[in-house]
């Protein structure tokens, strides 16, 4: 399809891929709407970087159906070779051709006519504007990064195919870089998917945010939605710092070790559940401060300055309960290791029907 | 891609099958009576005293020479640092025939050792020179620290980290050694080598030159299981974590200064000014520069021809090959890519021989002495030297370039043509380079297998040569070593930018 149109959306439907006894992708499933940047998040292995290449149409899928923008690019029988898919491609280490400078990398993908132009475009659109006739190696890893999207932008892609691209920059640049790139793709109108396995990454910059598990999706939600309502508790670890507590379902509240709490979804009476407390959720008040809370013994403080994640652990332990409960406190906040503390619950929280020997514990 | 892996490598390989089927043929016990004369005793004698002192010499300057250039405030170390690389590039029958044309002293085993050590001690210099600069400096601190001297910590640390370096080194001496003809020749020196030949040129007896062949192979086979034994132990002794690489700290020479910086002014003399001044000297002797002229452009003409035909063969065939072995690694393109090397085993006259039989039995003659065998006989020589070169620059130039020049519209044709050939350039250039100058300056095989009334540089110089036409054959001597220093040069160059500069210490 070559309507010129500036944005595609995204789907995937049952793709499968395995190398030789290996199946990496076993029936994926995905929707990314048009304009949207999607984070597609997974532990490494979890096939997200084979999701993005089947997409990208480097990797032909076993089963199953790529369709970009409306068009089908591969449903097994037809496939439209990745020169033919207006797909821009912006690799972990930015690879930029070494023996081009920035102008003749910005302007591969671009016919002679109108390049000059365009380049000078897409190079003010990325704040390189004086740095045309560098080459790769004299050029910061943050500018390597810019020059590489530039180049995916410049042929007008459908959608822009991002494989970590900010795992290799140090760790004060990565926020940074990460913000002006994804300013540049929302500016530029292109639907986006990225591939990372930094929840805080996928979290704070897609619309989006697909979690990739042994090889199907877990789940795709928005970030708010994935963080505060996970579809299992796997997903819920994953994707941020979870305490799991047994618990058990009575009149429409979970009875837990940190008391009875007000769930978001009913469960049948007397279920036993899974509960999820985040620990920004776990008020942490110094014992002296009134009666109520879970008395409970502050482990161990780590400090970064914006906020204090605390691990505790709950005294008189009932049998069932976890060992060590993790607890954020935001601002300035003393709270001295060895002290007495009592714990409560903010707000509902999420649960699950209990697995069978399910793992339970701050993880 | 695998198919044509298949049949380069098939190619390269048959040589070696026609020798063993010709000798098959003879019979065992004929070959048995060819080889078990006493005169292959005393070929075998004069093979080994000659690659034991040759080699233990080359030992012995190659490392010293590495050491000082490497680890000493050596004065004028960049320029000794090519002067010490240049002589390996020319042939040692030119090397030979400068020395024997001086002076009748230079001949039969002295005057091989002479020259041979002055030829190869290069090839021991250069892995030496490498891996002291990847050895880690921390070692030769710590011995010092412990209170050992500079001389002892050389012998006990710095030797223990170069000794896989110098073992290879040596092991290639001998294959050079066990390949050579032009140079024993000149100096009167009975090897396998000049054996074969004679039997093979003046006697026309090819089966036994076929049987002597093949204990040479034998012999050259041994020394590569060796070389390969002793890459394995480089690798357990150098590694030296790429983390903590320091620049060493040199060793002042101080009073040594001068007599050192002789002792390399004395080498670069004997390698590379005698053999120089005395064709320098023959061609203003003897005149008749008119004559030589027209030949010399006509033997040149057909030298680059045939090189060159040789060097884009060799690099249009290496690249499935180099392809196979980088982009697809399989037991099967290990194999394919390992088995080439066999070739290196394989002297010249084996080759030439064997492709001489080929002809002979099963094309009636024909093809013999033409272009097109020779070309290929140069191909499969120095096919290894070219899969080197293929290789190193495929490896710069990763796939995920090209899937990016793909993602951007492009179809593979104008991905080849705007990607992957320009990065890969450089090494196919050199690559084509090395076989080209390899070929240039090969002599033996190209005796056996020249076109019939042509004249390459390095025939005419020998057949001058042989005539004591040394005012004749002095220009053509001249040319090889000046097409020969070329690469040698740039290659010590590019070694001496890598992979650190090290400073002199305050």
């Amino acid at each position: 399809m070559t309507d010129g149109g500036r944005a595609g959306s995204v789907s995937l439907r049952g793709v499968r891929k395995a190398f030789g006894p290996h199946v990496v992708l076993a029936g994926v499933d995905l929707d990314v709407p048009e304009g949207a940047i999607a984070a597609v998040l997974g532990p490494s292995g979890s096939g997200k970087t084979t999701m993005l290449r089947v997409l990208a149409g480097f990797e032909r899928p076993d089963a199953g159906a790529v369709v970009i923008g409306g068009t089908v690019v591969d449903d097994g029988r037809r496939h439209v070779p990745v020169e033919q898919r207006r797909i821009g491609y912006v690799p972990q280490e930015g690879s930029l051709f070494p023996h081009l400078d920035v102008r003749g990398n910005v302007g591969f993908g671009l016919a002679r006519r109108g390049r000059r132009s365009r380049v000078d475009e897409l190079l003010a659109m990325v704040g390189l504007a004086d740095l045309g006739t560098r080459y790769p190696h004299q050029l910061s890893g943050g500018q390597q990064q810019r020059v590489a999207l530039a180049r995916a932008l410049a042929p007008d892609p459908r959608l822009v195919l991002l494989d970590e691209p900010f795992a290799s920059l140090d760790a004060h640049l990565r926020a940074q870089v990460r913000g002006d790139v994804l300013d540049i793709v929302r500016r530029a109108g292109t639907t986006a998917v990225l591939v990372t396995h930094d929840q805080d990454e996928a979290l704070s910059s897609a619309d989006v945010v697909a979690v990739l598990r042994d090889g199907v999706v877990a789940q795709v939600d928005d970030p708010y939605q994935l963080y505060n309502h996970p579809v299992d508790a796997d997903v819920a670890s994953f994707v941020g710092e979870a305490n799991l507590l047994p618990g058990a379902a009575r009149r429409g509240l979970a009875e837990t070790a940190l008391g009875a709490l007000p769930l978001v979804r009913p469960a049948p009476e007397g279920a036993a559940l899974t509960v999820l407390v985040r620990p920004e959720q776990l008020a942490v008040r110094p014992e002296d401060g009134g009666s109520g809370g879970v008395p409970a013994t502050v482990e161990r403080c780590e400090y970064h300055g914006h906020d204090t994640t605390v691990r505790l652990r709950v005294r008189h332990g009932q049998p069932g309960v976890p060992e060590a409960l993790v607890a954020r406190l935001a601002g300035r906040h003393p709270v001295r290791e060895s002290a007495g503390v009592r714990l409560e619950v903010d707000g509902s929280v999420e649960a699950w029907p209990a697995r069978l020997a399910a793992g339970t514990g701050a993880s | 891609m695998t198919a044509v892996s298949v049949l380069v490598v098939a190619v390269l390989l048959a040589p070696l099958v026609f020798l063993l089927l010709e000798s098959s043929g003879v019979g065992v016990s004929a070959v048995a009576r060819l080889v078990w004369r006493p005169f292959t005793a005393t070929l075998l004698w004069n093979t080994v005293r000659l690659a034991v002192v040759v080699t233990a010499l080359c030992a012995v300057i190659g490392t010293l020479a590495a050491w000082f250039v490497e680890r000493t405030d050596l004065p004028g170390r960049r320029l000794w640092a090519v002067l010490v690389v240049v002589p390996f590039a020319i042939p040692d029958f030119v090397v030979s025939f400068g020395w024997a044309s001086l002076s009748t002293w230079v001949e039969g085993f002295r005057g091989a050792v002479l020259v041979m050590t002055l030829g190869t001690y290069p090839l021991v210099y250069l892995p030496v020179a490498a891996a002291l600069r990847s050895a880690d400096p921390a070692m030769e601190e710590a011995s010092r620290s412990l209170g050992v001297g500079p001389v002892r910590t050389f012998l006990r640390v710095t030797l223990g980290q170069v000794r896989g370096a110098v073992l290879g080194g040596c092991l290639l001496v001998v294959l050079v050694l066990l390949a050579e003809y032009g140079a024993f020749e000149i100096l009167g020196y009975q090897t396998f080598t000049t054996e074969i030949f004679t039997e093979f040129q003046l006697s026309f007896n090819v089966q036994t030159a076929c049987a002597l062949s093949l204990v040479l192979v034998a012999l050259s086979v041994v020394v590569l299981g060796g070389d390969a034994a002793a890459s394995r132990a480089r690798g357990r002794v150098a590694r030296s974590g790429a983390l903590a690489q320091r620049v060493a700290r040199r060793n002042r020479l101080g009073r040594w200064a001068v007599p050192v910086v002789l002792a390399f002014a004395i080498l670069a003399g004997l390698a590379l000014g005698v053999p120089v001044a005395a064709n320098v000297y023959w061609l203003f002797e003897g005149g008749a520069p008119a004559l030589s002229g027209v030949s010399l452009l006509d033997a040149g003409w057909h030298t680059a021809l045939y090189g060159g035909a040789a060097a884009l063969v060799d690099t249009v065939a290496a690249v499935p090959v180099a392809l196979l072995a980088v982009r697809h690694p399989s037991a099967l393109s290990r194999l394919l890519e390992r088995s080439t090397y066999v070739v290196l085993a394989m002297p010249g006259l084996v080759v030439a021989l064997a492709l001489t039989y080929v002809t002979e039995h099963y094309g009636g003659g024909f093809g013999y002495q033409t272009a097109p065998l020779l070309v290929l006989a140069y191909a499969i020589l120095f096919f290894p030297l070219a899969l080197t070169g293929v290789r190193a620059s495929l490896a710069h130039a990763p796939v995920r370039y090209e899937e990016i020049a793909r993602s951007l519209g492009k179809r593979r044709g104008a991905v080849l043509l705007r990607v992957t050939l320009p990065m890969v350039a450089p090494g196919l250039a050199a690559a084509f380079a090395l076989v080209f100058l390899s070929a240039v300056t090969e002599l033996t095989a190209t005796l056996v297998l020249v076109p019939t009334g042509v004249q390459t540089l390095a025939t005419q110089f020998w057949a001058y040569q042989q005539n004591l036409s040394y005012a004749q054959a002095a220009p053509f001597a001249l040319v090889i070593i000046a097409v020969a220093c070329v690469p040698s040069y740039v290659i010590a160059r590019r070694f001496d930018r890598l992979p650190s500069q090290t400073e002199a210490a305050p």
